[in-house]
């Protein structure tokens, strides 16, 4: 008996729990086409252990507390249990983990073939399933990119479709963010809090805010969509948003700085009325950048995409003394981000569409005739 | 751990060879129980109690005890059109050694090593996935038993498991009730 026992007890020394499910994981992923989504066994390479999300491309934490330095605690330990060699999540919230990280791996890799991999920190600090309790409506079905910890926060999904954190257009959306944070916003001394919170800003700088938030918008739609593919990459998860934010919707000319001016002076006009114009502002923005890269065929549009990220850093160099002393139109941006883009007849036709000043045509080297 | 593994047989041995005289006779029982286990949550910071009833066959002789468990629990969870089911069965075999005491609470060592039989069921609105796994466990632990009107048994355990495809141990604590003959 004495002998059995003791077999027993060094059977169980020799069974450990370092076994590892190796780097392939079955995840919630889009196709081919970037529309639908199925389950698929994922490579992910660069995750230090499968048992903690955590890997140069980014963090990811859940239900975590946000600080300055970003979330507070230690990465996802993803509930996992091995199937045929690959690591199968036992729950939703270790497959989104997984998932998230798996796209951040992809994104890091992006923003490298377009040039921009090193104008923001890595790893990317992320959040899934993130309470912000301040009684807005920002504490469910949506996604944050907060400026004061350089992370992404995506709140609890509460509607029937896909989970935000697994769409990869709004993974890439909020990502974009992060970009224009340390390119645009930090060198204007306009961190993404101030430009939220018109209290305290003069009104110029109160409304270029707006218009620089409404820039970032639409540049984050161009970019989800250059990376998707998907000129409607919210569609799945916030479906009530899709046709307002589809990128192949309807044109318009962009407002300028005095008609920002009166909407503002307008009685029972707020603030989140100004931020949803801003927004709109963005759309066309968005619909403008992915019609010119129609135009030129979407082959180039990684090259295309590549240019803007790099005209970036020459939006505060060329704006940053305007935004404290006047209003500053939404179109007055467009010859920046659209530095040594090659034109034709075609590109100058849709740009005269949305330029109501027409002189902006001639300037920064866009080259277009009135 | 392995070295802990070898250390604790040697003492279990010693300890039965210490008490080897003292012999009663063969029992067979069966009994029923709650294994409540403190798992980590998500976040590795914080731990979540989880309660799953379980089944024992027991069978004994002389101090020491050998217990064939079995439990079932299912989970779910879900996030807009995404869910995932997961069931677990565990069987574990745990072998035990009862300290001899004149008290009616008698102290004991246990020491287990079983398998958790997993399927899982991943769906996304027309998509699904369903996949099977498995993982070994051992454990060690320790409790207290007391016999009532000669068959019925009380005993609670501590334990601590190590689960494969889980970095940290588990620790449980088991109540669990039932008769000997």
């Amino acid at each position: 008996m004495r002998a059995w026992m003791l077999l027993l007890l060094g059977l169980a020394g020799c069974a450990g729990p370092e076994r590892e499910c190796g780097n392939h994981f079955l995840l919630l992923w889009p196709n081919a086409e970037h529309s639908q989504f199925s389950f698929q066994e994922i490579g992910i390479d660069s995750l230090n252990s499968p048992y903690s999300v955590s890997g140069p491309a980014a963090k990811v934490y859940y239900e975590a507390a946000i600080t300055a330095s970003g979330f507070e605690g230690e990465p996802v330990s993803p509930r996992l249990v091995e199937s045929d060699g690959v690591c199968v999540p036992e729950d939703v919230h270790s497959g989104t983990a997984l998932s998230l990280y798996a796209q951040m791996e992809r994104l890091r890799a992006f923003d490298g073939s377009i040039g921009a991999a090193g104008q923001i920190p890595w790893p990317r600090s992320m959040g899934i399933q993130t309470r912000i309790s301040d009684g807005s409506s920002f504490g469910h079905n949506n996604a944050h990119y907060i400026s004061r910890g350089d992370a992404t926060a995506f709140v609890p999904y509460s509607l029937a479709g896909l989970p935000l954190a697994l769409n990869h257009g709004i993974v890439a959306h909020e990502h974009f963010h992060a970009h224009f944070e340390h390119v645009v916003l930090r060198p204007l001394n306009l961190p993404s809090e101030k430009i939220t919170n018109a209290r305290g800003n003069s009104e110029v700088v109160a409304l270029n805010a707006l218009v620089i938030r409404g820039w970032n918008e639409g540049l984050a739609d161009f970019y989800a969509a250059s990376y998707t593919g998907n000129p409607r990459f919210l569609a799945g998860s916030l479906d009530e948003s899709v046709w307002s934010r589809d990128l192949t919707g309807p044109m318009m000319p962009l407002k300028s700085s005095a008609e920002l001016f009166d909407e503002a002076h307008k009685p029972g006009i707020g603030l989140q009325d100004l931020v949803a114009q801003s927004y709109a502002q963005g759309t066309l923005i968005a619909r403008l950048l992915y019609r010119l890269v129609e135009q030129d065929g979407f082959m180039l549009s990684q090259n295309r995409l590549a240019l803007i990220m790099g005209n970036l850093r020459n939006v505060p160099i060329q704006l940053g003394s305007a935004m404290s002393l006047r209003g500053v139109d939404y179109d007055e941006i467009l010859p920046v981000i659209l530095k040594d883009w090659p034109l034709n007849d075609g590109t100058c036709a849709l740009l005269r569409g949305v330029i109501s000043k027409k002189t902006l045509l001639r300037s920064g080297g866009m080259g277009c005739e009135p | 751990m392995r070295t802990l593994v070898v250390v604790l047989a040697l003492i279990f041995g010693v300890m039965a060879h210490a008490q080897e005289e003292d012999a009663r006779a063969w029992r067979l029982g069966l009994g029923l129980g709650v294994d409540t286990r403190l798992q980590s949550q998500l976040s590795p910071n914080y731990t979540e109690p989880r309660s799953v009833g379980q089944w024992s066959a027991r069978m004994g002789y002389k101090d020491w005890g050998l217990s064939l468990e079995y439990s079932q629990e299912k989970a779910r969870s879900n996030s807009g059109s995404y869910e995932v089911a997961t069931s677990t069965q565990s069987f574990g075999l745990w072998a035990s050694y009862q300290l001899r005491l004149t008290s009616r609470w008698k102290p004991f060592f246990t020491a287990g090593y079983g398998r958790q039989l997993e399927t899982i069921d991943s769906r996304y609105q027309s998509a699904s996935a369903s996949r099977t796994g498995a993982r070994d466990f051992w454990g060690l632990g320790g409790g207290v038993r007391a016999t009532y009107f000669s068959h019925w048994f009380v005993e609670g355990q501590v334990r601590g498991a190590l689960i494969q495809d889980r970095p940290r141990i588990t620790p449980s604590l088991v109540l669990s009730s039932g008769f000997v003959f």
